[in-house]
């Protein structure tokens, strides 16, 4: 499924929390093929940008495969804890970047 | 380039040239970068034309590099790819293959230096179970370092460069304060790299060569290690935060600050604290010198008419000439050799008086100079962003001059001699 995923769409969205979702399906239009790969229970209806619910086991699975290697630079990981080295997240947080700013560079 | 890969991406030509990879083919490059022209001019010394240097970044399109007309990827298809070899040196081989190959490229390609030891954009088991044994080989040496400084935090400065360095020591001490961290080591790439950390007073440290650290790098990723941090601004492929470069101009130094720790906008960075006299004033005349650092990895090298120009005005001028060295690297002509630790480097700058570098990671290290600093940037773009090298990479206090291809002239010295800013 993996390689499918890769090879069908130009960005794979890993995101456990569903706290962009509202921003990324207002964004939609105009982007490229992308799909939002969550653990979380509600996912908004496929429009634009595709979004798929895992399981957490998936979930975790494709963590510990994107932790072993760079397997593709298709793969977008955003998690709010755990990460142990910087975040492009902090942009936001200092002011530097707009969450507008911030999806877009995530996206680019 | 630093010497290391030079090194490789020569040998690697060499062989390939000896097997006859390139025989009766048009030469192409993937990649307008600092690395690319280095292989570009070995290729011309050798006597080969390069057909023309393949880039991605439409800001980089359409110029020349020495006569080779810079060109988008897609400009190769509809010629006959049979004939063709592609060669890479950069770290976005995998990606570029990919590319490549997607587009339906069918001709040669060679990967001339390996840059990147974490990406390979496959997903055979072969591939899976090698990059496996890569972490495990990343665990065994995390082991080992935890077993020698037991209840320390580790802080992995993964790249060598001196710049790069230099902010993580800047700002960890901002970092370890939110996190309440007091016990720590600081691992890098190489003596000199671990030598910036020594002079911000980091007793604990540890020197890896790039493939082991990039293997521990790979083992912290993967086991999540809670008692690490891997401190740089583009490293390893996980990190997005020059991402934010494709939306916005953001400065070196602030990547540090604001996006690898998290600090405040104006949380002031940690100063040196362990800098040594200059050893060599009695052979140097205070105030009369110019030490030249012609040298870099990050930015593509100023051109050697510029340097010359340079020396003969300083020299005209009375003035004693230095080119700052280090390992292989060669005077200048009519220069002297100045080879100093880089912790009596800021004391030889302000003991010669005026310092005129390319755009390197030293000039982060002599950044507080007190002394005329002038620091040179060749006109191009960073990376892939729309940015030139002295938007991301400008420095305050500094006469920070863009040098454009073939401006050549006595202009230079004047710029210099006036402090003026320029293009910037």
């Amino acid at each position: 499924m993996l390689e499918e995923w890769i090879s069908r769409y130009d960005k794979v969205l890993l995101m456990r929390t569903p706290e962009f979702f509202d921003r990324l399906v207002s964004f939609g239009p105009g982007l490229n093929k992308i799909i939002v790969l969550t653990t979380a229970f509600e996912v908004p209806p496929t429009g634009p940008i595709t979004f798929q619910r895992i399981s957490e086991d998936v979930f975790w699975e494709l963590l510990e495969l994107y932790f072993t290697y760079e397997f593709s630079d298709k793969i977008r990981l955003v998690m709010d804890c755990g990460i142990n080295y910087g975040r492009l997240y902090h942009m936001v947080d200092q002011g530097i970047l707009t969450l507008e700013e911030y999806l877009t560079a995530l996206l680019s | 380039m630093d010497q290391h890969h030079y090194r490789e991406m020569k040998q690697n030509l060499e062989k390939l040239l000896v097997s006859g990879g390139a025989l009766g083919k048009d030469i192409y490059i993937f990649g307008y970068c600092n690395a690319s022209k280095e292989l570009a001019d070995l290729l011309m010394r050798k006597g080969y034309l390069v057909s023309a240097v393949l880039d991605n970044n439409p800001q980089k399109q359409g110029s020349h590099y020495k006569g080779i007309p810079i060109i988008g990827p897609a400009e190769i298809l509809d010629r006959d790819m049979e004939r063709m070899l592609i060669c890479v040196v950069s770290r976005a081989y995998a990606a570029m293959a990919r590319q490549l190959y997607e587009m339906g490229y069918s001709g040669s390609l060679e990967k001339l230096v390996e840059y990147n030891t974490f990406a390979e954009y496959s997903l055979s088991p072969e591939t899976i179970s090698r990059k496996k044994e890569r972490v495990r080989r990343g665990v065994e040496t995390l082991a080992r370092i935890r077993g020698k400084y037991q209840g320390y935090f580790y802080l992995i400065c993964p790249f060598s460069a001196l710049g790069d360095v230099y902010y993580a020591m800047a700002y960890m001490a901002g970092f370890f304060e939110t996190r309440h961290i007091s016990k720590y080591v600081v691992l890098t790439v190489g003596r000199e790299c671990s030598e910036i950390a020594a002079m911000f007073g980091c007793a604990n440290r540890e020197a890896l060569c790039q493939e082991d650290m990039d293997e521990l790098v790979q083992a912290v990723l993967f086991t999540k290690a809670g008692d690490a941090f891997i401190a740089h601004h583009d490293r390893p492929y996980a990190n997005l935060l020059t991402r934010a470069l494709k939306v916005k101009r953001i400065p070196f130094e602030v990547l540090y600050r604001c996006g690898v720790f998290g600090l405040e906008k104006d949380f002031p960075p940690r100063q040196p604290i362990a800098l040594r006299r200059f050893s060599g004033r009695g052979s140097m005349e205070k105030g009369n010198c110019v030490v030249i650092s012609p040298y870099a990895k990050s930015v593509a090298g100023i051109d050697d008419q510029v340097w010359k120009e340079i020396v003969f005005h300083f020299r005209r001028k009375g003035m004693q000439v230095y080119t700052n060295v280090s390992g292989e690297e060669e005077a200048l002509p009519h220069t002297r050799l100045l080879r100093v630790g880089l912790m009596e480097m800021q004391s030889a700058v302000e003991w010669a008086g005026t310092f005129i570098g390319v755009r390197s990671g030293l000039c982060d290290v002599i950044k507080n100079a007190r002394c005329c600093k002038v620091v040179l940037f060749p006109d191009c773009y960073y990376s892939d962003t729309r940015w030139k090298a002295a938007d991301f990479f400008y420095l305050e206090g500094w006469e920070n001059i863009v040098v454009k291809e073939g401006q050549y002239g006595i202009q230079w010295a004047d710029i210099i001699d006036a402090g003026q800013n320029v293009d910037i």
